[in-house]
């Protein structure tokens, strides 16, 4: 176990303006075939308020609409992804939170919901030391729809910030984590030292709540 | 211990006779040869003059402007006209001729050293008009052959292509039983040259040529015209007095990493298709299970030069399929779907046009003919032909003029668009032709070709060539070759040819450079030296 403590960062609002949804929907777009990309954007009107509800069913129906593709066309969605929805949709609070944690020595782990595809190099280019995501499962090539097990679908919990520290190596009593809505609200409640930056109105309140402290912009 | 000596030592101050140096694989494999193997004793270049520019004058632009031969105008910055006089010569040369248009002392001269032969040389249309397709591939080869059989050692390696094989499918074995078409005909070499000739010399009319030797070829097994020369020089050679070792390629393509990557010249098999992915067809007529077997032009290079050194060494199989299809195969499902993504990240960069950002939304994909089909080139074509008569009877001088001046507006505007319709019906009528004479390939057969040779040369290189030689195409990384190496060069290299503009040369050095002017004991007594 080492004495480092563990910084865990929701890719999603904390670093990124970006939703892991909306990344589905960008991709579902550019199906290769037209049925698809018109089924697929039909199936993602109804994720959003599912995910309120269910953010597990939600994660695997979006990435669903993708089923078909194959791995050469999510790398190179993946790739242009990157270059036209990400490059300007960095948090500068996120981001300067992380480089505050680096400095301290802390270990970073990234936390996201997007397909390994979409942020390809992130945690390389980050300094992270490692990125958990969701990764497809393909079969002759081609993406069967389903995401690897274990899912992240947003939501993680005591359970699994156990498992990672343990995983890890991590001290359970040094992990940080810093999250910014409210479905981010069951990873900070599950580790030691939680933080809301800039946090929507919901997770706001349960900061208040719990005395977490908030970072603002 | 080593079961073949290394290449350099193998092809140290040997004296090369080649032809077919200033094609797309001949220049690769020469620039590759001469950067890799600086000590080869000789290499004589035959290759046609012209009235304007002769043999010599054009290999010394090739070498001074070609990209293909920077990594040699690197490695050689100073002086570089004088290290070539001692290396190469060059000699008018014409293969469709007996003796390839050598008088008797050059030959006489070329005799005694020269160790082999390598005949690059050919025309690869695909219907190429057989008065020139048959004197460049089938008695181009015939002569070849005939000169290397003078040398004191009658070897000659020569370069075909892995679609000899013919309208067959499944796995190709690297082997031909002469006298036996791809078939399984039975057929006389010499009376099917003659019967093309004769057939050439009979029918006036190009096309009419083109189409009775193509369904001649077709009905013994080969799919077009360029297949079936290959095929009959292949079968000719195989009762010609000189040992011969044959290298196939399949489809060649750009450049891996020699002379840098994404090198190309001419239009390939892969940038038409290349080309239609950018246009607002949806369909390709290709199987999409079937294999696309796609080689980059180095590999050949390589490839060429261990098949030449093992036949010196005398280790060379018969024959060497050069491709991918066996071992790391690529189907056009793939292949397609590789060039709509190009296209896309092509699309995406900020230079693009708002018209090819609509096209790159518009994926291609490949489909058979029996599947439900989108709208063709064919299609298109019918349409513009109908639309086109329709306005030839609008477009009759003075019939708007009861209308005043809006009848010369409509008058002049029927004109143009009936001039602008002929034009584009033409480029249908041209693409619809191309795809046609690409459906073979792309459509209806899925060939396997077996490349057990080259892979077993390959294994069994000298530790100290692998660096400069091995090129395992079963490692071919084929999302990064196609998107990152093949699509931009087609972009950079071939796309231009599409629109009748040539391609990038590099700028010529100053003074240009000049071969043949270089005292050739001197510079050999030189050379010399330098070993010594």
């Amino acid at each position: 176990m080492t004495e480092r403590p563990l910084a865990l960062f929701r890719v999603e609002g904390v670093l990124l303006k970006r939703s892991a949804l909306g990344c589905a929907a960008w991709m579902a777009a550019r199906h290769r075939d037209l049925g698809s990309r018109l089924t697929g954007l039909a199936a993602l009107a109804f994720t959003r308020p599912l995910d309120a509800v269910d953010s597990a069913v939600a994660t695997k129906i979006a990435w669903r609409t993708l089923a078909g593709c194959s791995d050469d066309r999510l790398y190179v969605l993946g790739e242009l992804y990157r270059e036209d929805r990400l490059e300007d949709a960095w948090n500068a609070v996120g981001l300067d939170l992380l480089d505050r944690c680096k400095r301290r020595g802390d270990r970073v782990v990234l936390l996201s919901d997007h397909p390994d595809v979409a942020l390809s190099g992130l945690a390389d280019r980050l300094g992270a030391e490692r990125l958990v995501c969701n990764r497809f499962v393909y079969e002759d090539g081609k993406a069967t729809g389903a995401l690897a097990e274990p899912v992240f679908h947003g939501r993680a919990d005591g359970s699994f910030v156990r498992k990672l520290a343990a995983e890890l190596g991590a001290d359970p009593s040094r992990i940080m984590a810093y999250g910014c809505h409210a479905s981010d609200a069951t990873l900070l409640s599950g580790v030691a030292l939680p933080c809301a930056v800039t946090p929507d109105l919901r997770l706001r309140g349960m900061a208040s709540t719990f005395d977490w402290p908030i970072v603002e912009a | 211990m080593h079961r073949v000596n290394a290449i350099r030592d193998t092809l140290s101050g040997r004296h090369l006779v080649v032809t077919g140096a200033t094609g797309f694989v001949g220049k690769v494999w020469l620039a590759h040869l001469l950067t890799t193997v600086p000590d080869v004793g000789r290499v004589t270049l035959l290759v046609r003059g012209a009235r304007r520019e002769p043999a010599l004058h054009r290999v010394a632009r090739m070498i001074d402007t070609s990209p293909a031969f920077r990594p040699l105008r690197d490695a050689v910055p100073q002086d570089l006209g004088a290290w070539l006089d001692a290396r190469i010569e060059v000699i008018d040369a014409d293969i469709t001729r007996p003796h390839c248009g050598l008088d008797h002392d050059t030959r006489e001269r070329l005799a005694a050293p020269a160790v082999a032969l390598v005949h690059i040389a050919g025309l690869t249309d695909f219907q190429p008009d057989p008065r020139k397709g048959l004197p460049a591939n089938v008695d181009g080869t015939r002569h070849a052959a005939r000169l290397a059989s003078t040398f004191r050692f009658p070897r000659m390696v020569h370069v075909s292509t892995a679609f000899v094989a013919g309208m067959r499918d499944g796995e190709i074995t690297e082997a031909l039983i002469p006298g036996v078409s791809p078939l399984g005909v039975p057929f006389d070499v010499d009376e099917e040259i003659a019967h093309a000739h004769a057939l050439c010399a009979e029918v006036a009319e190009v096309d009419q040529r083109i189409e009775q030797l193509a369904a001649r070829a077709k009905g013994l097994g080969w799919p077009n015209l360029y297949t079936y020369s290959k095929g009959l020089a292949e079968h000719l050679l195989a009762h010609m007095p000189v040992d011969v070792t044959i290298v196939r390629p399949t489809v060649v393509e750009c450049a891996r990493t020699f002379p840098f990557p994404g090198w190309n010249e001419g239009l390939n098999t892969s940038g038409p298709i290349l080309w239609f992915c950018g246009t607002a067809f949806r369909a390709l007529p290709a199987n999409a299970r079937h294999r696309f077997d796609v080689v980059p032009v180095d590999a050949i290079a390589r490839a060429l030069t261990v098949v030449l050194a093992r036949h010196l060494n005398g280790v060379a199989e018969p024959i060497h399929h050069v491709g991918t299809s066996a071992n790391n195969p690529a189907t056009f499902e793939r292949i397609v779907e590789l060039s709509a993504l190009a296209k896309r990240r092509h699309a995406s960069r900020a230079s693009a046009t708002v018209w090819e950002r609509l096209e790159a939304m518009v994926d291609v994909v490949p489909r058979t003919v029996d599947e439900t089909p989108y709208v063709d080139p064919a299609r298109v074509e019918a349409w513009g032909r109908d639309l086109h008569g329709w306005l030839t009877r609008l477009d009759v001088k003075g019939r708007w003029t009861g209308l005043g001046s809006l009848g010369e507006a409509i008058d002049k505007r029927v004109h143009t668009a009936r001039k602008d319709l002929a034009k584009q019906n033409r480029r249908m009528g041209q693409l619809r032709k191309m795809l046609d004479a690409y459906k073979p390939f792309l459509h209806d057969h899925d060939w396997i070709f077996r490349s057990d040779a080259i892979q077993r040369a390959n294994r069994e290189l000298h530790p100290d060539d692998r660096a400069d030689f091995l090129d395992d195409l079963s490692t071919l990384d084929w999302r990064h070759y196609w998107l990152d190496v093949q699509y931009p060069g087609i972009v950079k290299w071939a796309f231009p040819l599409m629109d009748n503009r040539e391609p990038p040369l590099d700028p010529p050095s100053h003074p240009p450079l000049a071969l043949g002017v270089h005292d050739l004991e001197v510079r050999r007594a030189e050379r010399a030296q330098g070993v010594a």
